[in-house]
């Protein structure tokens, strides 16, 4: 295998003049303010990944000097979310699912591609090379303390090219001994369970946990026997190939120094097939494909303070074995890859080595520094390798990452502070530098004013530079990295207010825009294959709600979000016309709110969820419903240490309804969704603390 | 004077009536995820696009006239997954709100061609799904002489030729002609188990009557230059056909073939041989169309997958003539647009060109060549509405009828010259009446 053909390390024009613009802004700002770093000011607080549950939500704005939500699973305990399920309480972030609701699931960021979101848990990157994005839903949430999504901003502490964001999953890691166990059942044939302890070993903490889920997934909806004309042969049909299971095992221990951690993940699921026309009662169906994932990881890491730098290093270890059954033997109507692909494989694996380190600097300055290396290597095997690609099987490549930030306090009382950055990755010899710059400001303890721009550059990953094996072929050439800027500003109110009653309130808004260059799209180049090129351009814009208000029993959330994503990518001359047109999967308006009414042992919530509709396609023919969800459940502590959850996910049976229609502009017949949905659904949870 | 300019008016207004009313070309454009549908009409090159869409990429279209003469054009919603059959949408060109009748379920899947011999329409299918299972192709016939249900008036009449497995390999309609009355379905076999370098088997060629009867058939070639045959052209009474050789690798070396259906048998007799181009490098030694205008000018796409390198697909554009072509002569290459490759090629006598349908990355037009191979005009993806899919040229299904003069009076396009000078002769009559 030939790695890529490295270009140097040079800068090139455009990244020369945002280095001077940031070098020049940067001796600025610290010329100005320099003679004030020696006055004595508190610097903010120090925050560090795998640090420990914040208590107070209002210390979530301090995570970084950008826009960042935190979802905390507590909140939705016992409520059966998946992971997609608890982002999708976030606003700016879209998640966009394939075969149905507890299928492939990937996260967009501010209309960003689901390539450019990083996904950590406990400080391991979850995105390998052998896929495109992370699959949100082969990620367990019931031993994860909180969810953080940063969007514009990525903190120094992350060292992934995370152009759109970083979705930072912690898992729980209590002080104190702890046994849980907690049982589910759901509709369509779910069962849950979760086994997990913590207590004291040696001179630190340890934390284990055991899950398994199994998920049946056959509900009936309505087909229309891929015939939307006729109105006399749709029938019910019953789902299929919706199934999964899931194991997963945890293991955590830290002391003040040490810690280490080893997770797997196994995740068998069925590819449901497409729906029209399939699913009739009494008819043999053809069998869907099975898509078998182990996950895991292992790492070990130290951190310790030598005067006043707190710094660590770490090692990690992280594999993923992906592997792609027919179920139906080689066929030329195979449901995965192309025909007579009936069985393939992708092994990955990455060894990583960390280093980071922080330190104030004078007063007015606390310095943040990543250092990171990785090596990945991935193993193709199976039918496509040698039908279509001459049995090229190993794939390497490495990355070389260095972040720097240095927070500023620009003014005596600590809240007026300017948070530049630099980074530079390097990809297998190539590299390449951007720069953020941040400056917030705290009017009062209620009023908080961000506001960040930042370049941002993600390199190509080995499944866009050599292809899937099947249908998409190596690059023609070294694909060039994606490139794009970013800015945002938003503003933040903590308080309490009078209304229907005291109210502790708290509320965000933030305008963001963002434009990316040199888009790694997939683009047909034969009558069987295509490829990645370098050949988009989009430009995003939009607005972030998030609000809550919390009485003594009553609580509302909401987060609500207006996004136009639009494709810039130039015209080709003489052929076809893209600059202009709606981004597909991303939805103009989308937004949740969630009323909670606590009482005596337990609490009630009703929940509303909204997705405008979107494009499917890049030429706005074609569109998703809008979907509006109803969800309401009840909590009830039937003794201190155990709580009963029940509640209904789309009590109207709202998906019952989703179609796929044509734009208004042109005739077409509205039809059953590819992948439909499961309508209303129950569940009960016994959560148990021994 | 006055009267002059009445009737140009006149004229400018019922030209674009018929051209409105009829036209030369029915396309799909699509980004893969979409697909939209549009026509386009006259010299001129009328372009009416996004007339109807669907939530697919790469849908089949096809055409064809009934016995009135009425064109009718088809979308099939080809399901690319086992065990569900496509479904077929049959639309009247002045009307695109829905299809005429809703779909039909009973048209087989992926349609490689049609044809009407008498009263009757055929429909070659490349395969039969039914629940978990495929089946070999088949042609399947629809009576057009109003014996169907006024609702679905062009419903299977039931008589369906099933082709067997060869060998336990399915056997797979590729193109269909009509010869002298006579049915002409070109198959191809891949058993879909081995590499397609070994799985391939033979192509055929079957002759059937009006009523489907299987009269004749015959391998194309005896060795691997006949294997996945799979276009064909009929001209003066012959068929010429071109296969890839194979697996359309470096490896493959395809051919064009003649056969006459006049002739004792079917025998194909190789008439040139891809291998004999002197140039000709490894990613363009198969043929990927063939077509013939009505004066014997033929365009040949001769292309290929670099299996060596990168699976990259290029293609090379002949210009040639019947004549030439049974000679062994290939002719002369036609340049093409730098980065793009031509994926299809179909006669369109009405306006007397070539449509070749162009491809690349990003690149997806419709190109009117003259018979020199020269471009006449480029109508572009964003005018499609996307990059060109597939596309039909209507009024001219393969057609047999008996009497040649009744034959040449059909067809939409007559119909709207017909309109035209029918309304011409009224006001001309009217003036005239006027004047005394």
């Amino acid at each position: 295998m030939t790695a890529f053909d490295g270009r140097g390390a040079e800068f090139a024009p455009r990244q020369k003049n945002r280095l001077r613009a940031f070098l020049l802004s940067f001796l600025l700002i610290a010329a100005a303010w320099g003679p004030q770093a020696r006055a004595a000011v508190e610097l903010p607080e120090e925050v560090v990944i795998d640090s420990a549950v914040h208590e107070n939500e209002e210390e979530d704005k301090y995570l970084s000097p950008g826009a960042v939500t935190v979802v905390r699973p507590a909140e939705y305990a016992g409520e059966q979310r998946t992971l997609p399920d608890l982002l999708e309480e976030v606003p700016g972030l879209r998640v966009i699912r394939l075969q149905g609701r507890n299928g492939y699931a990937v996260a967009s960021i501010r209309g960003s591609t689901s390539a450019q979101v990083a996904v950590y848990v406990d400080g391991t990157l979850m995105n390998l090379q052998s896929e495109s994005a992370v699959d949100l839903s082969s990620i367990p949430v019931d031993n994860v303390e909180r969810v953080e999504v940063y969007r514009g901003y990525i903190p120094a502490r992350f060292g992934a090219q995370a152009m759109g964001g970083v979705v930072n999953i912690v898992t729980k890691f209590p002080d104190k001994p702890k046994t849980n166990v907690s049982l589910g059942i759901g509709s369509f044939g779910r069962r849950k369970g979760n086994l997990s302890h913590s207590t004291r070993l040696g001179d630190g903490k340890f934390f284990g946990s055991f899950g398994y889920e199994t998920y049946g997934g056959d509900f009936e909806y309505w087909n229309d026997n891929g015939t939307p004309y006729i109105d006399s042969d749709g029938y019910t049909g019953e789902r299929r190939g919706n199934g999964f299971d899931n194991t997963d095992i945890l293991l955590k221990w830290e002391d003040e120094h040490w810690r280490a951690r080893a997770s797997w993940i196994r995740r068998d699921r069925e590819l449901a097939l497409t729906a029209p026309g399939m699913d009739k009662p009494g008819v043999p169906q053809a069998q869907s494909a099975l898509l078998d994932t182990s996950r895991w990881d292992v790492s070990i890491g130290r951190d310790q303070v030598s005067g006043s730098i707190h710094w660590g290093w770490g090692l990690s270890r992280t594999g993923q074995e992906k592997d792609y059954d027919s179920r139906q033997g080689n066929t030329p109507t195979s449901p995965i890859g192309g025909p007579n692909v009936s069985k393939s494989g992708y092994d990955s694996t990455r060894t990583g080595i960390s280093l980071h380190a922080n330190t104030p600097v004078g007063e007015h300055h606390f310095f943040e520094l990543l250092a990171e290396y990785s090596d990945e290597r991935l193993h193709v095997d199976g039918d496509p390798l040698y039908i279509y690609l001459g049995g090229i099987e190993d794939y390497r490549r490495t990355d070389w990452n260095f972040d720097l930030q240095d927070t500023i306090t620009l003014d005596r009382a600590g809240t007026f502070l300017f948070t530049p950055s630099i980074r530079w990755h390097s990809v297998d010899g190539e590299g390449h530098f951007t720069w953020q710059a941040a400056l917030s400001k705290e009017f009062s303890s209620n009023w908080m004013l961000k506001g960040t721009f930042g370049t941002y550059a993600r390199s190509p990953n080995l499944y866009e530079q050599y292809g899937d094996g099947a249908f998409i072929l190596p690059a023609e050439s070294a694909l060039a990295w994606e490139t794009g800027t970013q800015l945002d500003i938003g503003v933040i109110w903590n308080g309490d207010v009078k209304l229907l009653g005291d109210a502790r309130a708290s509320a965000s808004l933030s305008g963001f825009m963002r434009e990316t260059d040199d888009l790694v799209e997939f683009q047909m180049t034969s009558p069987r294959y295509g490829r990645y090129f370098n050949i988009a351009q989009s430009e995003v814009k939009g607005m972030e709600l998030q609000a809550a208000l919390d009485w003594e029993k009553w609580n509302i959330s909401l987060s609500g979000t207006w996004m136009d994503g639009i494709n810039r990518t130039p015209d080709i001359p003489g052929s076809v016309r893209y600059d202009g047109m709606k981004l597909p999967n991303r939805p103009e308006w989308s937004g949740t709110a969630r009323l909670t009414r606590k009482f005596g042992r337990g609490s009630a919530f009703v929940e509303y969820q909204y997705v405008g509709k979107n494009y499917i396609d890049s030429s706005e023919k074609y569109l998703f419903d809008a979907r509006n969800v109803f969800n309401v459940g009840v909590k009830y502590d039937v003794s201190p240490t155990a709580r009963l959850t029940v509640g209904v996910n789309d009590v109207f049976g709202d998906a019952d309804d989703w179609r796929m229609r044509p734009d208004p502009r042109f005739n077409g017949p509205t039809q059953v969704l590819w992948y439909p949905v499961e309508g209303r659904s129950y569940y009960l949870t016994l959560d148990v603390d021994l | 004077m006055r009267r002059w300019k009445l009737l140009a008016l006149i004229g400018i207004f019922v030209s674009f009536w018929s051209a409105a009313a009829s036209a030369d070309i029915f396309y799909s454009a699509t980004d893969g995820s979409a697909s939209s549908f549009g026509t386009i009409s006259g010299a001129s090159y009328t372009v009416r696009k996004d007339l109807y869409t669907l939530p697919l990429g790469y849908p089949t279209v096809a055409s064809f006239s009934d016995l009135g003469g009425k064109e009718w054009v088809v979308v099939e919603n080809y399901n690319w997954q086992d065990s569900v059959s496509s479904t077929v949408d049959i639309f009247d060109l002045k009307d695109w709100t829905k299809p005429a009748g809703g779909e039909y379920t009973d048209w087989g899947t992926n349609i490689k061609g049609l044809a009407v011999v008498g009263d009757c329409l055929y429909i070659a299918s490349f395969e039969r799904r039914e629940a978990g299972e495929e089946k070999s192709g088949e042609v399947i016939r629809v009576d057009l002489s109003g014996q169907g249900s006024p609702d679905k008036p062009f419903e299977p009449d039931g008589t369906v030729y099933k082709f067997s497995p060869l060998e336990d390999i399915l056997r797979r309609p590729a193109a269909m002609e009509v010869v002298g009355g006579k049915i002409y379905v070109l198959t191809y076999t891949y058993d879909g188990v081995h590499t397609i370098d070994a799985g391939m088997g033979a192509s055929e060629l079957f002759e059937f009557d009006e009523n489907l009867e299987l009269l004749r058939s015959a391998v194309i070639g005896g060795g691997d230059s006949g294997k996945n045959t799979q276009y064909m052209a009929s001209y003066g009474g012959k068929l010429y056909l071109g296969s890839t050789g194979g697996a359309q690798g470096a490896s493959s070396i395809g051919a064009v073939w003649e056969v006459n259906p006049g002739g004792t048998d079917l025998e194909a007799t190789k008439i040139v041989d891809l291998g004999d181009i002197p140039d000709l490098d490894a990613t363009a030694r198969s043929v990927y169309g063939v077509s013939i205008a009505d004066d014997g000018t033929a365009l040949l796409i001769v292309g290929g997958y670099d299996s060596e390198n990168d699976w990259s697909f290029s293609s090379r554009l002949y210009v040639a003539t019947a004549s030439a072509l049974s000679a062994g002569e290939y002719g002369e290459p036609i340049s093409i647009p730098e980065g793009t490759y031509v994926e299809s090629v179909k006669y369109d006598a009405k306006l007397d060109v070539f449509w070749c349908g162009m491809s690349g990355a990003g690149y997806g037009n419709l190109e009117a060549r003259g018979k020199s191979g020269a471009i006449l005009k480029t109508i572009t993806a964003n005018e499609l509405g996307n990059n060109i899919g597939t596309f039909a040229i209507i009024g001219e299904t393969p057609k047999y009828e008996p009497s040649v003069d009744s034959a040449s009076s059909g067809g939409g396009c007559n119909a709207g010259i017909g309109a035209f000078a029918f309304l011409l002769l009224a006001f001309s009559a009217l003036l005239k009446i006027r004047e005394k």
